[in-house]
Parts: structure tokens; C-alpha cells; sequence
């Protein structure tokens, strides 16, 4: 017989699917932006500079070669005119505010006041997604009511 | 014997065709569960209430988490 040690809790952590009645509730990883800009450690901001400029959210963010995050940087904080031959390691915010996939937006939103949005990651810190406060206040607003509501919009 | 496994090497068995024993009680299993996963609750495992599982293929018990 297999145990898998970690539990429900690890497989959810992992953004994993699920059944049961929670399948209809709404968590931070069904309101998450999959699609968000990364870029790696030892990249110049030269390089990130347009990818910044254009995301919709304003940030790129740094990972290793297995997604793993390692930093982050946000167009309000950058001179996006700096010097482009700096690492993206000398100006990126260290360890950003990270979130796991399972939890709520009606918990969440408190972490979102002080911010714009927040990374959605593993218990391993793999990037899953971006979340914005924009999103969570429009889902806590009713505008999109239900999980299945939040399916056809994506 | 019991051998412990990860979130990868759950995956992996399940594409094999492993059989997912959630052993917490009825009402969180209920709540949310592994896919396809089966309830046996803790309480109730035992030789009858396993009779079912099919033992030429993996079998995987999980909790809610390491605690």
C-alpha cells in the first residue's frame, strides 16, 4: 500500500483539480492570470524592459528553470529608463508575496490592499499565476457570481 | 507494508491506473476530494470495507495533510 504523505492539502497547494462541493466554490487560483511575463535571473533589463512596459499587469516576474520564483519587478517601482545592462537580480523585489492556489479571494483581499496583485505559487514556489486586486474586487463585487461564471470569461 | 510518496508519484500512478483511497471523514470527503478518489473513513478501514480495491493495482490512502 502507497501513503501519499502530504495529503489533499499538498495536491490543492499544487493547483491541482478537485471534486466535491468546493469544486463550486471560487479560489485564488480560478480567478489567477495563467499567462504572466517571466524572465530569469541572470537577464539584463534591457531586455525585460518592453515586456514590462506591455504586460497588462505591470510586472514581470523572475523564475528559475523550473518556474520556481525568485523575484519580481513591478512597472510603479522601476526606472524603466535605468541603465539596461543591470541584472534583473540588482533591482528585483526579493521573495514577493506569494499565495497558495486553495485559498479564498474573500481572505485574500486583505493582502491585496496594499498591492495591485499577488503571485499564486506551489507549496514549492512554482508560479501558477497571477492574481490582481482588480480581479478579486469584481469577483467580490458579484460580477462574476459563480466558478462557472469565471469559466467562460478566461 | 506502507511506502510514502509524493504529489509526482501520485500523478504518475494515477495514469497507471492506481486506486485513491481518501480516509478522511464522510462530510470532508464530501466537501472535496482527490478526483476519483474513494471515501473509506479511518474509522471504518478494514478488511471488509477494503474488500472492494483491486490489489494487482497500486493503492494510495491520503489524509488531509501530514498532521
Amino acid at each position: 500500500m502507497l501513503r501519499y504523505t502530504a495529503g489533499e492539502m499538498d495536491w490543492f497547494a499544487h493547483g491541482l483539480a478537485r471534486e466535491g462541493a468546493a469544486n463550486d466554490e471560487v479560489w485564488d487560483s480560478d480567478l489567477a492570470e495563467g499567462d504572466v511575463p517571466t524572465c530569469n535571473l541572470g537577464e539584463k533589463l534591457g531586455r525585460v524592459q518592453d515586456t514590462i512596459r506591455e504586460s497588462t499587469a505591470g510586472v514581470c516576474v523572475v523564475v528559475n528553470n523550473e518556474q520556481v520564483v525568485l523575484g519580481l519587478l513591478r512597472k510603479g517601482a522601476l526606472d524603466l529608463n535605468a541603465d539596461p545592462d543591470i541584472h534583473v537580480e540588482q533591482i528585483m523585489e526579493c521573495g514577493p508575496r506569494t499565495v497558495r492556489p486553495y485559498e479564498k479571494p474573500e481572505h485574500t483581499i486583505k493582502s491585496l490592499k496594499s498591492r495591485d496583485s499577488v503571485l499564486v505559487t506551489t507549496s514549492d514556489g512554482v508560479l501558477l499565476g497571477l492574481l490582481t486586486r482588480e480581479r478579486v474586487e469584481d469577483y467580490l463585487a458579484g460580477k462574476r457570481a459563480t466558478k462557472k461564471d469565471i469559466g467562460s470569461g478566461r | 507494508m506502507v511506502t510514502d510518496i509524493d504529489v509526482r508519484k501520485v500523478q504518475a500512478l494515477i495514469h497507471e491506473g492506481a486506486q485513491l483511497v481518501d480516509v478522511l471523514p464522510r462530510e470532508e470527503y464530501e466537501q472535496q476530494h482527490l478526483p476519483g478518489a474513494a471515501n473509506i473513513p479511518l474509522r471504518e478501514l478494514d478488511e471488509k470495507s477494503t474488500a472492494w480495491l483491486d490489489r494487482d493495482r497500486a493503492i494510495i490512502v491520503y489524509c488531509y495533510d501530514s498532521q
